[in-house]
């Protein structure tokens, strides 16, 4: 069955990113139980945990059923929106999750959407003065930029600037206990997400420097540039409409792969400026072993990334007519 | 005055090993109404030779010498601005047809238009009615002007490079190889086409080819260059019929005739030499059947021989 | 054997080449200033990195004995930083080579069968690629334990399917290429050909890849072990950066955060350039540019 066009793509689309939800989430469920170990002798490492409470919680938590009695429960909870209950904050998973996702969408959209556009601006200026100054200048720093993971760079960024000059404020999302409302709120948060959004800014940028300038002089090499100067046309015109164009069509495709390490720098640094989102979130519950929230902040991220780059793939198939308009004769 | 003079022409490219001499001292002109032919083998300089007409020579190769005058002008003291004014509305090329040679996300209405755009202070609409007459005179229709690259086939795009070289109406048209790699059904198509238009906009072409049965169907005249150097030059019908120097008699005869007496296909031994080090004196001697000892020292000039022939061999004294 | 000196030769040829390229020579250096450092490291005036002392000698600042000063366990930061280097390499050559070894052999199997074989692998490789990577990490080290030889699993597992990809393509167009054909028509079997003819063409993509693959071992270690998911047994930067940040001392001991986070950047920013002088020497045309 060969469908045309834009809807035959995206339905393939669409289908592939359903079965991956469905692969990720029961390889959720078997890194956890297919462990060695007991189950439940991490979860409570505390040895004054006597035998009977522990048997109690087995069958609280249906883990005295065999394996695959506890994957249909884990299904059937799951597609109920239920990620299990917290160990260390006694609520489910969901609502802690959900408190903590608007300060992070806050964060990772400013951070992607600034790296995004200086990224590709300075990456095809690069590009296209390949071989100059220019371009081994651009290079050299987005090469740096590209080598420092965002924790160094956020306590670098710390040290410098809140601890030693205090321009910034140390961590937090808000000033504490400061009663600021309105205006003078949002001034404030973004105050304090200067610093970790620079974090991730710096090192997105980098990468997005690297792949545009190198998309962009791979564009240029192509016979269609010979053909666009042979028409006499300006070189802003050929810039603009015929390697720009191209250029951006690889850059679109990757960002759908780069959202992973997008999510690894929010991690970092949350965790490093004390942001109240889901990365901090993560790093708390490492060092609290709370391993319902490690597995539902995994599943969470798992499928928002899927989703990410569903619709990075659909922009993509609407934006390539060779996809849009599909094959040839 | 002829519509293109080239005199004396070198075009060097400077590797680390040394230079090499792609071009070495060729001229030749292009009239008015008149279709002229280059052929050799591959690496014979020709490409370069036309890619000079445009400029479009890029570091490390140079042009050391010599002047192309066209309409007058000697397009080597252009400034950048006035080269690029008159690309694609004073001298135009078409290109081998490559998979890339049209941009891929572009309409292939819009890439008619732009040239014309460009070149011409109209307005988009009219531009765009412009192209599509272009597409119906190539035989594509201007239904399809809202279709991408992708959509046609390989001799339609070519097609879709002559609408779009001769948009502007140029003073001079190039083709190079433009159907080289299209089954023969399709050359025919295109070939048709090319005299077609050469008839009905007066359009002087230079005719850039490895395939002598492509020559005999398009071009008034024709040059046979090798390594570097035009060896013979004259008017298609009677070079073919009696060509003069060795090398466009050993191609000639290469060829095989579909009429005629069967007779045996004589190939030229050795291989062209390495511009960086052409051999000395006639650069053809090594492979010459009829070499003397004087080819091998000194060059020949490109003389004229009796009506309108030039050649360039040791031979004819 | 003579293959074997072949080979040997033409890594020489290959090293010469990257000291011609400005980034690559960088690279050559720093990669040979942490290998010294790593495995010298018990000669230049360090101690065991692990040993506590007394109070009065923590949060030493640097002076003649502690050359950069102390931890808040008392614990000597030159040390550490030298001890250091050895796990950041040792888990970055361990966890590439673990993560290229199987990125190549299911890229090769792929590309060469093509087919239904190559369709699943691919699949499979698709799914792991689209996987939260530090998540997935954090998950497994704190399942799996903190140990040195998990993180090493963990960073392979995440990074084969990016060699796999990478591989399997360039089989792909090897295998186009006439003298497979040729190979195959005078019976070579499926074996001797992957081996002996494709393998060999697909070395110089997969130096590239490896130089790729250590620098993200590196950085996930280092990600790792800040994020309290390290060995303890055995310091490492992103260790040292970990005990600061928790220690809260960390703005008054910039001689505790310089180190490591330097130690890491370079470390990380010198196989970066090396990647990018393979990248570059491998183009055909590199020698003809450079005059060689």
């Amino acid at each position: 069955m060969a469908l045309k066009g834009f809807a035959g793509f995206a339905i393939k689309k669409i289908g592939a990113a359903g079965i991956t939800i469905f692969a990720i989430v029961c390889a959720n469920f078997v890194i956890f139980r297919l462990v060695p170990g007991d189950p439940l002798r991490m979860m409570f490492r505390d040895p004054r945990v006597s035998a009977e409470q522990m048997q109690l919680v087995r069958e609280r938590f249906g883990l005295d059923k065999p394996l695959w009695e506890q994957f249909l429960y884990y299904m059937r909870e799951l597609s109920h929106g239920n990620l299990g209950i917290s160990f260390w904050q006694k609520r489910p998973c969901l609502d802690v999750i959900a408190d903590r996702i608007p300060q992070t969408l806050l964060l990772i959209v400013t951070a992607l959407v600034i790296a995004v556009i200086i990224g590709t601006i300075l990456g095809a200026i690069a590009g296209w003065k390949m071989g100059t100054k220019v371009d081994s200048s651009i290079l050299s720093v987005a090469l740096t930029l590209y080598s420092i993971p965002a924790f160094c760079m956020g306590i670098i960024l710390m040290l410098v600037f809140a601890f030693t000059l205090s321009i910034f404020p140390l961590g937090g999302i808000s000033t504490a206990a400061s009663g600021l409302t309105g205006f003078a709120h949002v001034k404030d948060v973004l105050w304090h997400m200067c610093l970790p959004a620079l974090s991730v800014v710096f090192w997105y940028t980098g990468e997005y420097v690297l792949l545009t300038r190198s998309a962009m002089v791979d564009a240029l090499s192509q016979d269609y540039i010979i053909t666009a100067r042979a028409k006499g046309l300006k070189e802003s015109s050929i810039l603009k409409n015929h390697a720009l164009r191209n250029a951006l069509l690889p850059v679109v495709t990757i960002t759908g792969v780069n959202l992973a390490f997008a999510v690894a720098g929010i991690i970092e640094v949350e965790t490093v400026f004390s942001w109240p989102g889901i990365g901090r979130l993560v790093y708390e519950a490492v060092l609290k072993r709370d391993y319902p929230i490690l597995q539902a902040t995994f599943i969470v991220f798992a499928i928002a990334i899927v989703m990410a780059n569903l619709v990075v793939d659909l922009i993509y198939g609407y934006i390539d007519p060779r996809i849009k308009v599909g094959a040839s004769e | 005055m002829a519509l293109l003079d080239v005199e004396h022409l070198k075009i060097y490219y400077f590797t680390q090993e040394g230079p090499v001499k792609a071009v070495d001292d060729i001229s030749f002109s292009v009239n008015e109404d008149e279709t002229l032919g280059l052929i050799g083998e591959s690496g014979c300089g020709k490409t370069t030779a036309v890619f000079a007409i445009l400029r479009f020579v890029t570091p490390p190769g140079r042009i050391v010498a010599g002047k192309i005058v066209f309409q007058g002008r000697d397009i080597i003291t252009l400034s950048n601005e006035e080269m690029r004014l008159l690309r694609g509305k004073g001298i135009a090329m078409v290109f081998q047809g490559a998979q890339n040679a049209l941009n891929p996300v572009m309409t292939v209405g819009k890439q008619i238009s732009e040239v014309i755009l460009e070149h011409a202070n109209i307005t988009a609409a009219e531009a765009w009615e412009r192209a599509k007459q272009q597409l119906e005179l190539v035989g594509i229709g201007s239904a399809r002007a809202k279709n991408y690259p992708h959509e046609f086939s390989g001799g339609m795009k070519q097609r879709v490079m002559v609408a779009i070289a001769t948009a502007c109406t140029p003073g001079l048209l190039i083709m190079d190889e433009p159907v080289t790699g299209l089954d023969v059904i399709v050359q025919r198509q295109l070939l048709t086409l090319t005299n077609d238009l050469r008839a009905k906009m007066h359009l002087p072409i230079i005719f850039i080819t490895h395939d002598l049965s492509v020559i005999a169907e398009t071009c008034d005249r024709v040059a046979v260059m090798y390594a570097g150097k035009i060896v013979e030059q004259g008017s298609t019908v009677s070079l073919y019929k009696e060509p003069i120097h060795p090398y466009s008699k050993a191609l000639i005869n290469s060829y095989p005739s579909v009429k005629g007496e069967k007779k045996e296909l004589k190939s030229i031994p050795g291989a062209p030499p390495r511009l960086i080090n052409p051999p000395a004196g006639c650069r053809f001697h090594p492979r010459c059947e009829y070499v003397m000892d004087i080819c091998r020292t000194e060059e020949p000039p490109l003389e004229n021989r009796n009506n309108g022939r030039l050649v360039a061999c040791h031979l004819i004294k | 054997m003579v293959k074997f000196l072949k080979q040997l030769e033409s890594l020489r040829e290959f090293v010469k080449l990257l000291w011609t390229h400005r980034m690559g020579r960088a690279g050559l250096i720093i990669f040979s200033l942490f290998a010294i450092v790593a495995i010298f490291a018990p000669f230049l005036r360090t101690v065991d990195p692990n040993i506590t002392g007394s109070a009065e000698n923590m949060l030493v600042p640097p002076n003649s004995q502690f050359w950069l000063g102390t931890d808040d366990l008392a614990r000597d930061i030159w040390s550490q930083v030298l001890f250091g280097s050895r796990i950041s390499l040792m888990v970055g050559f361990l966890a590439a080579s673990l993560s290229i070894f199987v990125g190549t052999m299911m890229g090769v199997i792929a590309g060469f069968y093509g087919g239904r074989i190559g369709e699943v692998l691919m699949r499979i490789v698709d799914f792991f690629m689209m996987l939260p990577t530090l998540p997935l990490m954090i998950i497994l080290a704190a399942v799996l334990g903190p140990s040195v030889w998990n993180i090493i699993f963990v960073v392979a597992l995440v990074s084969w399917p990016t060699t796999a990809r990478v591989v399997r393509s360039q089989v792909l167009s090897i295998k186009e290429r006439a003298f497979v054909e040729a190979s195959r028509c005078i019976g070579a079997g499926d074996f001797l050909l992957m081996f002996g003819e494709i393998f060999p063409n697909v070395v110089p993509i997969i130096f590239a890849q490896a130089v790729l693959v250590v620098t993200w071992a590196i950085y996930s270690e280092a990600v790792l072990a800040f994020l309290g998911l390290g060995d303890p047994t055995t310091i490492s930067w992103g260790m040292m950066l970990h005990f600061a940040f928790e220690s809260g001392v960390m703005s008054r001991t910039p001689n505790w955060i310089a180190p490591p986070v330097g130690s890491i950047v370079v470390l990380i920013l010198g196989f970066t350039f090396l990647g990018t002088a393979i990248t570059d020497v491998l183009k055909p045309g590199y020698r003809e540019v450079r005059g060689l």
